[in-house]
């Protein structure tokens, strides 16, 4: 048996309650295989290609963006140094499925480690599309950590939110029914 | 200092081709640093017909006693188990119910068609399972 073991494993974090699961088995998998761990955190530039948005805007959401990554990789370097591991922050700005590829690619990474959301109604379309997209295009091993399932009460208020929104749009967009005749004739 | 992770009962799913070898390997692997015990499955699609099902049953035996060969030489537990159904299903299920803390599989990496013969099984464990899951590549 080809007895190889982690050298270094990858622990891609997004800073929510997602990754924590993912961070507890890549310190654990570390300790076990005595691995150098690398904490990633990638800036996604959504929004930041919208023409006319404003610079200051940009600056706004970036430098939010890097306050959350510092601190998510950051967490994770103090926990792996508590498990006395070596652990290297290190904080991308891209595409996040991409970076967390080629950043895997270029350091010769053994095994990458990444949470996905819990699950929800609308799991099938939003379902760690990043970690999905990890595990098809990768061609290290991945190891995928689902993050905790909403209460009840959060998946509730959720619901009630999205109502609210519908609500909210349906007064702005009903249509006048007459002119909604006039429009379509055959329709009665 | 502790944490909030120990792995002591480990999946491996095996359909005992190439691309599970590699899974194997690296369950057993896991196995053995964490002390865990290991559950090899290999599950027969229910679709098949009766001449079939026994050549396929006789795959599955195989293929999981490879597992169990290699568990041996590296001191890991390892329990053998023949599922039949729906692969993806069966392997979430016998998970859930048997407080697996790691499911191992392979997968092919990108190539054409048989990413989506080969891939599916992975890919609805991934998405679906609460477990979490290990994803080899060849």
């Amino acid at each position: 048996m080809e007895n190889k073991s982690y050298d270094k494993i990858l622990i891609a974090t997004d800073g929510s309650i997602n990754s924590e699961g993912a961070i507890d088995s890549g310190l654990e998998i570390a300790r076990l295989s005595g691995a150098k761990v690398y904490a990633l955190y990638v800036m996604a530039p959504t929004g930041f290609t919208l023409r006319g948005t404003q610079e200051t805007w940009v600056k706004e959401v970036y430098n939010e963006l890097s306050k959350e990554g510092k601190e998510a990789t950051e967490y994770i370097k103090q926990l792996g140094e508590d498990y006395g591991l070596e652990v290297e922050a290190v904080m991308l700005e891209g595409n996040p499925s991409e970076m967390i590829i080629d950043f895997a690619d270029e350091n010769e990474i053994d095994l990458i480690v990444m949470g996905t959301h819990g699950k929800t109604g609308l799991q099938k379309f939003l379902i760690g599309s990043v970690a999905e997209k990890v595990v098809r295009n990768s061609n290290k091993e991945v190891l995928v950590v689902r993050g905790p399932s909403p209460s009840p009460e959060a998946l509730k208020q959720k619901k009630e939110r999205i109502k609210e929104m519908v609500r909210s749009k349906q007064d702005v967009y009903k249509p006048n029914v007459s002119e909604k005749r006039d429009n379509f004739p055959n329709v009665r | 200092m502790s944490n909030n992770k120990h792995y002591t009962d480990i999946l491996i799913a095996t359909d005992g081709s190439e691309y599970s070898k590699m899974a194997v390997n690296s369950g057993i692997k896991f196995a053995k640093s964490s002390g865990a015990k290991v559950h090899a499955i290999y599950v027969i699609n229910a679709r098949w017909e009766r001449e079939i099902y026994n050549y396929i049953r006789k795959k599955g035996e195989q293929a999981t006693n490879e597992v169990k060969q290699l568990g041996d030489e590296n001191n890991v537990e390892v329990k053998i188990q023949l599922l039949e159904g729906d692969p993806a299903e069966r392997i979430i299920d016998y998970a859930e119910n048997n407080d697996i803390d790691l499911i191992v599989m392979g997968t092919h990496g990108e190539s054409g068609i048989s990413r989506f013969l080969m891939g599916s099984v992975a890919q609805k464990v991934v998405r679906k399972s609460s477990t979490e899951v290990l994803i080899s590549k060849i």
